[in-house]
């Protein structure tokens, strides 16, 4: 999957940019869900450079989460229900959108309060080594809010996907 | 909710600049030798080895 849609950049490829004053970078900091469960880590940070603002957390999954997965991988073989599996093997990284997350700067963690364990262990996922595309976006937010009906920005290949308030603070 | 701004770094080149151009001046001012040698000088020198 390549990044065809390249208004989005991890923020460590911006030399010349930097988190804002007054701003946590919660880049290394842990993810917890709406259980307090450990989700991975905050890898890295998409950015938007003309918003001028991060639009998704680049999570690494914890392994605990990832062989939860694997189990049901493999049990799914074993019925032989044949689902089709959204992921490959050394996808362990996803993304969610800023605006689903609260930031706890005194125990430096960042807070998924609104999505749960299963949430993020059946939400596709990517490989770190290849961007991600819209299609990927717009299956992840399925996966987030499966309860949101499409609006016309949700179609849109522009920034005006990221008018929404899974994507700020309003 | 949160939300995460992002701003541009200001570039370094113009303070650096600014600290050669200091640090020039600095060492004209004190350690460069301003005094003149004019003619008088050498002349009275050699009046007085003549004695």
């Amino acid at each position: 999957m390549e990044n065809k849609h390249k208004n989005l950049y991890r923020l460590d490829e911006l030399s010349d940019y930097k988190i804002a004053s007054n701003y946590s970078d919660v880049r290394g900091w842990k993810i917890v869900d709406s259980d307090n469960q450990t989700i991975g880590e905050i890898d890295n940070l998409w950015v938007n450079k003309d918003m001028q603002r991060v639009i998704y957390l680049d999570v690494k999954l914890d392994k605990r989460l990832l062989e939860d997965s694997r189990n049901e991988v493999r049990d799914v073989i074993a019925n032989d229900n044949g689902k089709e599996f959204i992921y490959k093997e050394g996808a362990s990284h996803i993304i969610i959108p800023i605006g689903s997350v609260s930031i706890n700067k005194d125990t430096k963690t960042v807070m998924a309060n609104t999505l749960g364990y299963d949430t993020f262990r059946n939400t596709n996922r990517y490989d770190r080594q290849q961007n991600f595309d819209r299609e990927y976006e717009r299956k992840v937010m399925n996966s987030y809010y499966p309860q949101n009906n499409p609006d016309s920005a949700y179609y849109s290949d522009d920034d005006s996907f990221y008018n929404r308030r899974e994507f700020d603070n309003k | 909710m949160a939300e995460i701004k992002i701003e541009k770094k200001k570039p370094v080149w113009p303070w650096i600049a600014l600290l050669l151009v200091i640090g020039g001046l600095i060492y004209y001012i004190y350690f460069v030798d301003h005094e003149t040698h004019t003619e008088s000088n050498v002349e009275i020198e050699n009046t007085t080895s003549a004695k």
